[in-house]
């Protein structure tokens, strides 16, 4: 399928927090409580519309442990937009952010786009991260912010979307410089039909990924 | 080599994908030999569980023609896998007369090892000192400072642990569960440098129900007949968390580099990253992980040499080698197959 525009984003935060629950509920709409462990990378994709534009999220889901981070560390690289995800229930989640964003922000673009997202808002009872607390991180640091639950998809599709009218803002100000790809946004082939082989292979595994 | 029982369908040949625990119906059922209809009387099957056994093990080639067996996928529905697999993995030796000693002298380790490590500062011996030896004690060598450490690191394992093998019932079991952890976290505490890394838990729960499915065979064909001093002590199920450890503990002398993140080069600068081909492959970008180096190899020659159409489709589609080989390598590929075939892949593996 043609889209006008394709963003690159990742998914970073401690482990268990939910990345790769987001990424289900925003790909296929559903969620999975009890999953195998991301080791590595997994990836997904999804076409939304903004502002009457096709445009295609590629998502890089990455592993949250320590030892992963060399290796998913060269995928910050090129991203348009990050989701920093932490877990409301687990103050430690909440506390690593500063880490995490030094880290996202040491081997990124200066111009990628971060969402900071209190994960989990349907566990209220065990909530150990204030709201507050995460706006006022998200305003110290400049970054959007979202409180979601991949489990009742509240917020979850707003959290991508939002993400991608930020980085559409920034195209249409002139901010990113889409011809250098090197920032995580590619346009939208100019022959449509030249792609059909790829859509073709890569329906299967992300059933509301459309293709590539 | 014919082995007259590897027909004999095994509970794991039963259908692991709809969340169904095969054991049950085997315990149910009761024997695996009246599966086939092969040895319905209970004696003939425990005359076919000895003959097994001996037709594995009592051959002066026998360690050969086992790993032979083993990489034809023909211990599928052995009863003794497990006494397989520690023979690859050298945890028992080859001279079948040290067997039951060398059993015996590991799990004792494994004993010393746990009493070691898993301690409650309450009860812990020596520092009596209450100055040191307090819950609110700064010191490092307060038993207390231990106690929170390990707190920290049993809740991550624990956390993986929850994540196993979820759809199998098995796993979900609490003292399945305790056992799985408690091996991670002594062999995080007797390697220091590697500690635990995730993944490590999906290499322990396949050796886990291996030596539970024997055991459970073990304790059928007991019933029966009376099994050798062997097979007594090799397959006693009171010691499952021992043996699981002392093959744990051998699969990560081999299985180690690959959760190693130790960085070989100096990473580059965040200049030379942003300056460099747009969309260039990301595997080139990063630092050197042996993971990566290995992932890289795979792709660039492996693939290449044998089937260069894929290698061509997946560089054309941009996909680095990282996307699908660090969870084939750091797993041994155990995400790629279901159990039971896994359980067959893996002992491929170790030989």
């Amino acid at each position: 399928m043609a889209y006008a525009y394709l963003f690159k984003y990742i998914i970073i935060g401690d482990t268990g927090v939910g990345k790769s629950c987001l990424l289900l509920q925003f790909t296929d709409k559903r969620f999975q409580p009890v999953h195998d462990l991301t080791i590595g990378v997994e990836f997904g994709a999804r076409m939304i519309t903004i502002d009457g534009k096709q445009i295609k999220l590629q998502i890089w889901d990455t592993a949250g442990q320590e030892s992963f981070r060399s290796i998913t560390r060269s995928y910050y690289r090129g991203a348009a937009g990050a989701l920093l995800v932490y877990d409301i229930t687990r103050r430690d989640t909440f506390n690593h952010l500063t880490t995490w964003l030094e880290d996202a922000r040491q081997h990124s673009n200066s111009n990628m786009v971060i969402m900071l997202i209190g994960n989990k808002s349907d566990l209220e009872s065990r909530r150990e991260v204030k709201k507050e607390e995460g706006e006022a991180f998200a305003r110290e640091h400049g970054l959007i912010f979202m409180e979601t639950s991949a489990k009742t998809a509240s917020n979850v599709e707003e959290a991508f979307i939002n993400t991608a009218k930020e980085i559409y803002e920034k195209i249409q100000e002139g901010v990113f410089d889409i011809n250098n790809e090197a920032n995580g946004i590619k346009i939208g082939p100019q022959h449509p039909t030249t792609n059909s082989t790829l859509s073709g292979s890569q329906g299967g595994q992300h059933a509301g990924g459309g293709c590539c | 080599m014919q082995h007259p029982n590897l027909e004999t369908r095994h509970p794991l040949q039963a259908d692991e994908e709809t969340g169904f625990d095969p054991l049950h119906d085997f315990n149910k059922n009761h024997s695996r030999g009246s599966l086939n209809g092969r040895s319905s009387q209970p004696q003939s099957t425990s005359l076919s569980y000895r003959k097994e056994w001996d037709d594995l093990f009592l051959n002066s080639n026998y360690l050969a023609r086992i790993r032979q067996a083993g990489i034809s996928g023909r211990l599928r529905s052995s009863r003794f896998r497990s006494v397989c697999w520690k023979l690859y993995l050298e945890v028992l030796p080859e001279d079948k007369s040290q067997w039951i000693s060398k059993t015996r002298e590991l799990r004792s380790q494994y004993e010393k090892i746990k009493e070691m490590h898993i301690t409650n500062p309450r009860k812990a011996k020596g520092q009596q000192d209450l100055v040191v030896n307090n819950p609110l004690s700064q010191d490092e060598g307060s038993p207390w400072n231990k106690f929170f450490q390990d707190k920290e690191l049993k809740g991550m394992i624990k956390q993986d642990v929850l994540r196993t093998f979820p759809e199998i019932r098995y796993f979900q079991d609490e003292d399945v569960r305790t056992k799985l952890t408690d091996i991670l976290f002594c062999y995080a505490r007797e390697n220091e440098q590697l500690l635990y890394k995730q993944g490590m838990h999906e290499l322990l729960a396949p050796i886990v129900f291996v030596l539970h499915c024997d055991h459970q065979a073990f304790q059928h064909a007991s019933e029966t007949a009376s099994p050798s001093e062997e097979m007594k002590c090799l397959l006693n199920p009171a010691y499952l968390e021992h043996d699981a450890y002392a093959m744990l503990s051998q699969l990560m002398e081999t299985a180690e580099p690959w959760f190693s993140s130790f960085e070989r080069e100096v990473r580059k600068g965040k200049e030379e990253m942003l300056t460099s081909i747009p969309f260039s492959r990301p595997q080139d970008a990063g630092p050197s992980v042996a993971i990566v180096t290995k992932v890289n190899r795979i792709q660039d020659q492996l693939v290449k040499k044998h089937d260069i159409e894929l290698h061509m489709h997946l560089n054309r589609l941009e996909i680095a080698p990282q996307i699908y080989g660090i969870r084939w390598v750091r797993l041994l590929f155990g995400r790629e197959f279901p159990l039971q075939d896994l359980l067959g892949g893996v002992g491929r593996a170790l030989r």
